[in-house]
């Protein structure tokens, strides 16, 4: 359990914090959540700790946003989507031939562009993305993790993935 | 960073061509950030794990 913890803390905060924009808190979140493993977890199956882990992080996450009242749960009732999808923007040109890695961004002003843009989805999308983008999870388990229906995962995924494109799409890569 | 299981590589395969382009961009730039925490994080982080052991050998 201490190896597959320490393999996994770091990510968890990254994921905490993106959500809840705050260290200390990030760290409460993530410590909540090892100590729930080792109580709850320890003596399941090791393949199963990774997706239980976080599943009880975003559980974490999400109890965190409940008692402060759903603030940025809130934030996103109302806002509209943004069109113009087809454009070349800073992510397609990442991928690129023609802008390759070494003719592209600088790498902190992206990771800049990236923060920023993560912080602007809902906490649901940033979930949906981290756990299905970063971590590689399918729908259905991404789905179990986060104790929603695949539809719901897609759509929360769809959308976060239109609203990055876009809020990287003024992104100036030069 | 060395994700917390193996299967990412087919469990992506499904991704639309959009999610694929952010999926390597997003991967790198949070690979990133996981790497390279301040030390005080890591620190507190390695802190709360032992914490979490010990508190959940005692419970």
């Amino acid at each position: 359990m201490d190896s597959f913890l320490s393999s996994v803390e770091k990510q968890a905060y990254v994921i905490a914090v993106s959500a809840c924009q705050n260290s200390d808190a990030a760290l409460d979140i993530v410590q909540d959540s090892m100590f729930s493993m080792v109580k709850n977890y320890a003596k399941n199956p090791s393949e199963q700790w990774a997706p239980l882990f976080f599943k009880v992080l975003n559980n974490r996450i999400s109890d965190h946003y409940r008692k402060r009242g759903f603030s940025r749960f809130t934030q996103w009732f109302g806002r509209k989507d943004k069109d113009g999808d087809d454009a070349i923007d800073a992510v397609d040109q990442l991928d690129s031939a023609e802008f390759g890695p070494d003719a592209l961004l600088d790498a902190a002003e992206l990771s800049d562009a990236m923060r920023a843009a993560l912080i602007q989805l809902s906490v649901k999308q940033q979930q949906a993305l981290m756990l299905r983008l970063w971590q590689g999870y399918s729908v259905k388990e991404t789905a179990d993790i986060m104790g929603i229906s695949e539809g719901s995962v897609k759509t929360h995924l769809s959308r976060a993935v239109h609203e990055m494109r876009n809020l990287l799409k003024g992104f100036n890569p030069s | 960073m060395k994700k917390s299981q193996d299967t990412s590589a087919k469990q992506l395969s499904d991704l639309s061509e959009k999610e694929r382009q952010l999926q390597s961009v997003l991967s790198k730039h949070l690979d990133a950030e996981a790497d390279h925490l301040d030390f005080t994080i890591t620190s507190k982080l390695s802190a709360a794990r032992h914490k979490a052991l010990a508190l959940g050998q005692i419970v």
